[in-house]
């Protein structure tokens, strides 16, 4: 039955979106938090937002890149500590938990970890997003809300910073382990 | 790529995992999400009645620039009860209040409808079923102690019970109203309903606050604030864009 509160067209593109996006917001969750309650309400919020605020979601490629601005922002009131443990996506935690796998274990890339662990949110959010989700600058100062120039400049201290965290650490066995890995 | 970023993309959590598979539990999200109220309604606007119900010191009121006569319908109001339980009044001209209250009675609502001219009130003797928030809260800096009266505004037993949507549609929610409350609602006009942005003003308002028990009669009140919308910069929806 057509829900009268909702114009047509609304729940397709919602639709749409979400089938889309959700592999990607899915990650982004997954590789910014530690437990599956938190995946599972970050995931959910997310779309949430989207939904209720369908018209200033932007459409094509910005799409996914309003998704992962977003979801910070759902992380980071999750980080204060304000997120309320939502009641969605019961069966979603479940798949979750059960599908839960460790990392595979490697002292060389703990040291990195490590490294990385300790540098400050915002550092690590712009190599994440430069790194794992592969946005170009252009696209980060879209999610983060800031000018190109200032991504480079971010990225570049960032950089920086880590390398600095890696040099007091056991380097060599690293480097030489991450070459053997080049593609 | 720089070796710093290959070492960061080596330990992408994600690395080595399949890509995450739209499973049951992935449509079932997708089902709890569209079931939820959907944009423009409920928070937004709510959250701006609630807003302007603070300034005025009811329970909600609404600063909404769209004209109540439209001229194209004959019956001064309409009242539906939609499928989901909620009733619908839709408002053409503001007379025969005492015909709409029957009618939301016979839905099953109890309500007090009143119809005030411009700059004038009602005031009434009944219990709020909402909680006291001061307004030094609500205008507070601190945005945690803000936030925190928006929050028990918002979730307040009045705010619980209507919505007003696009159009000049009220919502009422019967779930949501408990037996030997009484729906108590206030709608006033301006009598000059054109609109343009050379001349920002209220073009109408509406408030809704449940009560507890028995509710006095109207008496009408000067409302001398009743025109005064503030400043473009602090509250631009009363100063639409052309055409709007």
């Amino acid at each position: 039955m057509q829900d009268p509160r909702v114009p047509p067209g609304t729940r397709d593109r919602f639709e749409a979106l979400y089938l889309a996006c959700y592999p990607a917001v899915h990650r982004y969750a997954l590789r910014r938090t530690d437990s599956v309650d938190d995946i599972a309400d970050v995931i959910a919020e997310t779309f949430l937002t989207a939904w209720r605020r369908l018209d200033d979601v932007p459409e094509g490629d910005a799409t996914v890149l309003w998704l992962y601005g977003t979801a910070r922002r759902v992380l980071a009131n999750h980080r204060r500590g304000e997120l309320r443990r939502t009641a969605l996506a019961s069966r979603l935690r479940d798949e979750l938990i059960t599908g839960q796998e460790a990392a595979p274990a490697d002292p060389r890339a703990d040291v990195v970890r490590a490294a990385f662990a300790t540098l400050a949110t915002a550092d690590r959010e712009v190599l994440a997003l430069a790194c794992w989700e592969e946005l170009t600058g252009p696209q980060i100062a879209t999610v983060l809300g800031c000018s190109s120039t200032a991504v480079r400049l971010r990225l570049h201290r960032a950089r920086k910073r880590l390398a600095r965290l890696l040099d007091m650490t056991d380097e060599a066995p690293v480097m030489a382990a991450l070459r053997g890995e080049n593609r | 790529m720089s070796k710093i970023d290959r070492m960061v993309s080596a330990i992408d959590p994600a690395a080595g995992r399949a890509a995450p598979a739209v499973s049951p539990g992935v449509y079932d999200l997708l089902e709890e999400i569209v079931a939820t109220e959907p944009q423009g309604g409920r928070s937004r606007l709510r959250r701006r009645l609630l807003a302007g119900a603070a300034a005025a010191g009811i329970a909600a009121a609404a600063l909404i620039v769209v004209p109540l006569v439209t001229g194209a319908e004959s019956s001064a109001y309409a009242v539906t009860r939609q499928a989901d339980g909620s009733i619908t009044v839709k408002l053409n001209e503001l007379r025969d209040p005492e015909l709409l209250e029957r009618d939301l009675a016979v839905l099953g609502v109890k309500a007090k409808v009143s119809y005030t001219p411009p700059g004038k009130g009602c005031s009434r003797n009944f219990t709020s079923a909402d909680p006291g928030i001061p307004r030094e809260e609500l205008t507070s800096k601190d945005p945690k102690v803000k936030a925190a009266a928006r929050q028990k505004m918002d979730s307040s037993p009045s705010a619980q019970a209507f919505d007003l949507e696009l159009g000049g549609v009220v919502r009422i929610f019967p779930d949501h109203i408990e037996q030997g409350q009484t729906a108590v609602m206030e709608f006033s006009e301006n009598s000059d309903q054109t609109t343009g942005p050379e001349k920002p003003r209220v073009l109408w308002e509406f408030s809704f606050q449940l009560a507890n028990g028995p509710v006095g009669e109207c008496v009408l009140t000067d409302k001398p604030g009743w025109n005064d919308i503030g400043d473009p910069e602090k509250n631009p929806e009363a100063f639409p864009p052309p055409g709007s």
